[in-house]
């Protein structure tokens, strides 16, 4: 083959010549050239013969990739039973008419604002989710007061809130006077423990004693939630938030939000329920 | 990409990344493992992945694959002891005489080299889908097809380099 040597340009136009890469004139003038030339016919040759042939070899178990469509109905019925259940909100929340400035309660409530109003008021509930919660900028000593007194004012202070407005921060203000919702009377029986937070029991006990009511109120602990394995108490818990939170004016939000993506090709999902200011009081795993 | 087109996808270019991946890796266990590991990787990304660029997606899903495997194994692996050509898809790419020569001469040409000719003899990729991947530019690619080829022209003219 030494007598046959030929430059390394010529090679790459005989690569280029197998590629397909030159014009049809190019490629043809190379052509008659390698005719007339037996060393650039020999090269051209052996250029020809490292272009492999596609092989026939296949997947034996190409069946076994394949991925059903069964379980993207899962992810449909989840959907759509998410979707049912914020729609089922949204139409609870304006079925149920809240009176924020109206009503025996408030006005009663609103007397005893004005009678004594109170400044820089901190104040933690201590059960449920509904009684009024005032939050303040500024720590003061009043944090050490007594849980009674406590809750009185904070109580008073919420109900007159035109007046603090520029210092303070009322989440919930209003006590619902209407009649319970046919729902909430239908499920009343699926409920196991006493909700401080029911419209009926608050209201009674508002209405005859309510400051004896917050100093109980606030001698209580936050009933504990059941272990993540009690899904069925989870849930009810769930609901009765968000009821509570549709009983006191606010627009629940449900947020479903996928986890553990990367572990499994179908995640778990989380179901959070926040408020309007995406603070979020309590979510579940379905 | 929905699960109708992903399993068109199987269909389609499973036997690709198989064949592919056992000329790479002259192992159809380990080249099935490519396979497996590339379509899960498809499967995690199929709602972002087109089915137009599934293909692409899936030979640079197995190239990546295969240089994880050849950096984590080492050089020394048994490979006297492959019985590769015991299985059934290797058999029907056993050849003689020449073909037999430049699949030898093939496996001793630089790794992406060898990779680049697969890629452009074996599925007809056009330099830009070689270029992407290989993480090469179309001139790379170019230049390595030639060298490649310039390279198993010389073991074919002279088969004793092989020895």
């Amino acid at each position: 083959m030494e007598h046959f040597k030929i430059t390394e340009e010529q090679e790459w136009q005989l690569f280029e010549l197998l590629e397909g890469n030159l014009t049809p004139q190019d490629a043809q003038q190379l052509q008659q050239e390698i005719e007339r030339n037996p060393a650039l016919k020999a090269h051209y040759l052996e250029f020809q013969a490292t272009y492999l042939q596609p092989s026939s070899v296949e997947y034996p178990n190409a069946q076994a990739l394949k991925k059903s469509s069964k379980n993207k109905q899962v992810y449909f019925y989840f959907s759509l039973s998410a979707a049912a259940a914020i729609a089922l909100l949204w139409v609870s929340s304006f079925l149920m008419p809240t009176t924020k400035s109206q009503g025996p309660a408030s006005e009663q409530t609103a007397n005893i604002a004005k009678n004594s109003p109170q400044e820089n008021l901190e104040f933690t509930p201590t059960v449920g989710y509904s009684i009024p919660v005032i939050k303040n900028t500024s720590r003061g000593k009043h944090s050490n007061q007594s849980a009674s007194s406590s809750t009185s004012q904070a109580f008073n202070a919420a109900h007159s809130a035109d007046q603090y407005n520029t210092q303070q921060r009322i989440e919930s203000t209003t006590i619902n006077n209407t009649q319970i919702h046919p729902l909430i009377v239908a499920t009343e029986q699926n409920r196991s423990t006493p909700n401080v937070n029911d419209t009926a029991v608050r209201r009674n006990k508002i209405r005859t004693t309510p400051e004896s009511q917050l100093a109980n109120n606030a001698t209580m602990t936050t009933p504990k939630l059941p272990s993540q394995k009690n899904k069925r108490a989870l849930i009810q818990s769930f609901y009765r938030d968000a009821r509570a939170m549709v009983e006191n004016g606010h627009v629940p939000h449900i947020k479903v939000k996928a986890v553990n993506k990367d572990k499994d090709w179908m995640p778990e999902f989380q179901v959070g329920l926040t408020l309007e200011n995406n603070v979020i009081l309590t979510s579940f795993n379905p | 990409m929905t699960v109708s087109e992903y399993n068109k996808c199987v269909d389609l270019h499973s036997s690709a990344i198989f064949r592919f991946a056992l000329k790479q890796m002259r192992n159809p266990d380990d080249a099935k493992e490519i396979v497996q590991i590339s379509f899960e990787k498809l499967w995690m990304k199929h709602t972002s992945v087109d089915i137009n660029t599934a293909k692409s997606y899936l030979f640079t899903t197995a190239y990546h694959s295969m240089v994880d495997f050849w950096r984590t194994e080492k050089p020394t692996s048994d490979i006297q002891h492959l019985d590769y050509k015991q299985h059934p898809a290797a058999q029907a790419t056993e050849f003689t005489g020449a073909m037999e020569i430049i699949e030898k001469a093939l496996n001793a040409i630089a790794p992406i080299q060898k990779t680049v000719i697969l890629l452009r003899d074996y599925e007809g990729h056009s330099y830009q889908e070689i270029g992407e991947i290989t993480g090469l530019n179309e001139a790379q690619v170019k230049i390595n097809i030639f060298r490649g080829r310039k390279a198993l022209k010389d073991i074919i003219g002279n088969p004793n380099h092989l020895i």
